[in-house]
């Protein structure tokens, strides 16, 4: 097909490439989760727990690269701007879809926050003992925590996330599906 | 009066096929992190190279004592990434890779008349800004993010009412912040949205990320109507520079208020209740009279340059 030639629409191909990427992801980022929260804190400011969100986030950009390779397929070559706009398309559909099933599985799980909560809970105690953070501090982190705990589908939360969610995701597909529609253009 | 020539070659962002509201996009994510990094990090290396101790006894706390480091910092993420890197931005969206094409930045026949306009529009408008502000107010907001925003108004408030030079306050957040946030969304963002959708959507959804910006939920939506104004400005009068007077005039008139009536300006009648209705009516009635004029103003107006 031209490269200037009316072409089809992509949104339907990358919302369901994205919605796979987005389900698998979930998957690996909440086994992760429950291998790393079922354990004894140790008491450290920077853990794997807290670098995973940025891994997933990473791994997340396969999706930018399975809907542009999809619609180059369909159509044959696009143009970087196309691939940047697919890659978009994929990190807000991620989002989205992540941010459901998110809510899915506190309503079906609630287990799982109030795990999460009681490991940074200790976490924070063990930091204050060692006197890396000032004990004062330790009863705003529990009220912050338990706040979750009561009421972790509130608004805040959940807008606060999403917006997170979306700007995370949307960057890296947008690169992704910039850099993948580049190289397809030169294969 | 000459007419400025129209290139036909297309811009790199054509070229490319990026559409013009992605480019706003990617260009708004870009900007916002550079510029809240970077402002950080000035800020940062400014204060330690103040103190005395160096790096080794360096504390935090510092910047937020030495509030003309903060906003040093925050001058020069402006600069750098709002305003000029806004115009490097502007060249892949522009024909002959001329940014001032994209930016509006002309002088022409009605500029003068709009610029009073604009001013005029803005000093009448504050009532109706002070509304909104109580209307905002309104909303039910989580304790933490009403305290976040109570530490920063404090901050504004130390700076304003410090023994600061005026000068450079007003430079800080009136001359900086109406030029290089003018050029970034009333000139560049305002452009590629209204390359992609009906003028409306445009100026409306620039008016809206303005306010989203400034990352004041108490404060979104008097700001975001302040947004909408100088986009609205932008485009009838097909010039930035009345946007750029009445966002001055805007800020200036805060910080000179601030220095010379502080305990009037932050009172919590003056932010936390309604407006008296003896205040609010003229208000809403003049800014209707002044934008009423505007829109004829812009009918009447050419587009002719009389200086390119």
């Amino acid at each position: 097909m031209d490269i200037n030639q009316k072409k089809p629409g992509f949104a339907q191909t990358t919302f369901i490439y994205s919605a796979i990427v987005a389900i698998a992801a979930f998957i690996l980022a909440n086994f992760a989760s429950y291998m790393i929260y079922s354990g004894e804190p140790q008491g450290e400011i920077f853990s794997v727990a807290q670098a995973f969100p940025f891994v997933i986030c990473l791994l997340s950009a396969v999706a930018g690269v399975l809907s542009v390779k999809s619609y180059v397929g369909e159509v044959g070559q696009i143009k970087i701007g196309t691939g940047a706009q697919i890659g978009l398309l994929s990190g807000v559909s991620l989002a989205v879809v992540m941010t459901v099933l998110g809510i899915f599985l506190t309503v079906i799980y609630p287990d799982l926050n109030i795990m999460v909560a009681e490991y940074n809970i200790e976490n924070y105690e063990i930091l204050a003992q060692k006197g890396v953070i000032p004990e004062a501090s330790l009863n705003d982190v529990r009220d912050e925590f338990m706040k979750q705990i009561e009421n972790p589908l509130s608004l805040s939360t959940l807008g606060l996330s999403f917006v997170m969610q979306t700007v995370m995701y949307s960057i890296v597909n947008l690169i992704s599906g910039l850099v993948t529609a580049k190289i397809t253009a030169k294969d | 009066m000459n007419q400025i020539s129209q290139p036909t070659e297309s811009s790199w962002a054509q070229r490319n096929g990026f559409a013009p509201w992605l480019m706003a996009v990617i260009w708004i994510i870009s900007a916002l992190i550079l510029f809240q990094v970077v402002a950080g990090i000035v800020a940062i290396a400014i204060a330690i190279i103040q103190h005395p101790g160096g790096l080794d006894s360096f504390n935090p706390s510092i910047i937020t004592e030495n509030l003309d480091v903060l906003f040093i910092g925050n001058s020069f993420g402006q600069i750098v990434f709002l305003g000029y890197g806004t115009w490097l931005f502007a060249k892949t969206s522009a024909r002959h890779n001329r940014a001032r094409e994209v930016f509006k930045l002309q002088w022409l026949e009605g500029t003068g008349k709009f610029i009073l306009l604009a001013i005029g529009l803005i000093v009448v408008i504050q009532p109706v800004i002070m509304f909104l502000s109580w209307i905002n107010l309104q909303f039910p907001f989580p304790d933490k993010l009403l305290a976040f925003e109570e530490a920063q108004d404090q901050l504004l408030q130390n700076y304003l009412t410090g023994p600061n030079f005026l000068p450079l306050v007003l430079f800080h957040v009136a001359v900086v912040p109406a030029i290089c946030e003018e050029i970034m969304y009333r000139g560049y963002i305002q452009t590629m949205f209204r390359r992609s959708m009906p003028v409306w959507a445009a100026l409306a959804l620039t008016g809206i990320i303005f306010g989203l910006y400034h990352v004041r939920m108490t404060q979104v939506i008097p700001l975001s109507v302040i947004g909408i104004l100088l986009a609205y400005l932008t485009y009838a009068s097909k010039s930035l520079y009345p946007a750029i007077a009445a966002h001055f005039v805007n800020n200036a008139g805060s910080v000179v208020a601030a220095f010379y009536y502080p305990e009037v300006m932050f009172s919590t009648e003056a932010t936390e209740v309604m407006p008296p209705w003896e205040l609010l009516i003229p208000g809403f009635i003049l800014t209707g009279i002044l934008l009423f004029w505007l829109k004829k103003l812009s009918q009447n107006s050419g587009g002719h340059y009389v200086q390119e």
